[in-house]
């Protein structure tokens, strides 16, 4: 009888240390758990028609500069039946010939990389994407700083930055547009597709456009009625341009 | 929780680690979960995708002062893996039917029905290019692969526009790497 006493009150304690471990290692990979879900959630979305999170200006004006936080977007949707991806970047343009450029990095079918474009009216051939470089880990986390303009017959484009080690770097192109003057600034995110995108909140800082004697100035409004935020897409001023003496800070994210 | 609930639960609790080493054991445990857990939800808060950290935005500089690149050297984005023994500068490392075949697994993100078909490999410099009136900005002796692509094609346009459509584009990949350079459509 004794050693039946004994065996049972082995049991039990046996019995209460590992109910004691399985609620130890429950509870971890029930908190690991519960905050790892949303780095893996996916979306659902709608923009065959693209999404934007973008304001514009309007205006004369030889350029425009921004400088975009690089930041690691994301987007792997492919054979999707329409163009799939998520940017950050910028746009100057002229409204009368249907011309601009644009600049920035973007994702695609998972990769990143940076890239300029340019449209020069409504030919067949008018469209042309420059991929210039997948973006290194070492720029991620850094400024893309982004300088729009109009030099003699040309739009210009200067992207240039500095990596986490210092190291500075920088590319350029350009085309002559039918039309060589500008109208049109806009800066923000772009996303087409369905699902599988997602971006962190980035940074449009330094807003800025041209006069003709080639300096800068800080914008310093903002027209709501320029501003283009579409879901999923979130983005918003903080501070607005009028409330800041450095352009305002456009924040955008997404999915 | 009143004064007698929380004596029911003593009870239980000294019912169920009758010991003080086993409720010190417990005690210590509960804790360190506790800590542990809030950690892990500090951790998280502080890399979560909505506060990044990044470097200082650049100043704009005035137009004078401002770098200028150029667009020749640009290595352009992974794209084709080299399959050809490298044979000098001049000689692609990369052949029709490699161009043809990433094309046809990656096509164009452009593309609106996904049916598309390449029509034309052949391999150019910049320069040649040049002279048929596509100036890519590339240097001269850059050797490049460029595929002609046929399918529905819609270009992306900025926020407000209307986007166009075509029935042809082009790629053009650095014929030594492999990587991409330019859609053009």
């Amino acid at each position: 009888m004794r050693s039946v006493e004994h065996s049972s009150a082995a049991l039990i304690a046996r019995s209460r240390r590992s109910t004691t471990a399985l609620v130890i290692v429950a509870t971890i990979v029930v908190t690991v758990g519960m905050t790892a879900v949303p780095s893996v959630q996916a979306q659902m979305y709608a923009c065959g028609t693209p999404c934007y999170g973008t304001q514009a200006w309007s205006g004369g004006q030889i350029g425009a500069f921004t400088s975009i936080s690089i930041l690691p977007i994301y987007d792997n949707q492919i054979g999707c039946g329409d163009f799939c991806f998520i940017n950050n970047e910028e746009w100057l343009s002229n409204q009368g010939c249907y011309c601009w450029i644009e600049a920035g990095y973007k994702s695609k079918s998972s990769q990143l990389y940076f890239f300029w474009a340019q449209n020069s009216g409504t030919c067949g051939n008018c469209f042309s994407e420059h991929f210039l470089a997948d973006v290194p880990s070492a720029d991620l986390y850094q400024r893309a700083n982004i300088l729009l303009h109009v030099y003699l017959q040309f739009f210009q484009v200067t992207m240039y930055g500095t990596d986490s080690s210092g190291n500075f770097w920088d590319y350029g192109g350009g085309f002559q547009p039918p039309t060589p003057s500008s109208d049109y600034i806009q800066i923000g995110q772009e996303l087409h597709g369905n699902y599988s995108a997602s971006a962190p909140q980035a940074a449009w800082d330094s807003n800025s456009w041209y006069t003709s004697d080639g300096n800068p100035h800080y914008q310093t409004s903002v027209d709501p009625n320029l501003q283009m935020v579409n879901s999923p897409i979130s983005a918003y001023w903080n501070p607005d341009p009028q409330d800041s003496a450095t352009g305002g800070t456009w924040f955008a994210s997404c999915c | 929780m009143s004064y007698r609930r929380v004596e029911a639960v003593v009870v239980v609790l000294k019912w169920w680690y009758p010991t003080k080493s086993l409720r010190a054991g417990a005690v210590l445990g509960l804790s360190a979960i506790a800590g542990l857990g809030a950690s892990v939800v500090i951790a998280t808060a502080a890399a979560a995708p909505n506060t990044p950290h990044v470097a200082p935005p650049a100043p704009p500089p005035a137009l004078s002062s401002a770098p200028s690149p150029q667009n020749s050297d640009v290595p352009g984005i992974a794209a084709i893996r080299p399959s050809l023994p490298d044979s000098g500068p001049q000689s692609p490392r990369i052949s029709n039917a490699d161009a043809a075949a990433f094309v046809m697994a990656h096509p164009p993100s452009e593309t609106n029905t996904g049916a598309v078909r390449v029509s034309h490999v052949d391999f150019v410099t910049a320069a040649q290019l040049k002279t048929e009136g596509w100036d890519t900005g590339l240097a001269d002796q850059r050797l490049l692969c460029r595929v002609q692509i046929e399918g529905t094609f819609t270009f992306p346009a900025p926020p407000g526009w209307h986007t166009r459509s075509g029935s042809v584009v082009y790629e053009l990949f650095d014929a030594r790497t492999g990587n991409l350079l330019l859609l053009k459509g």
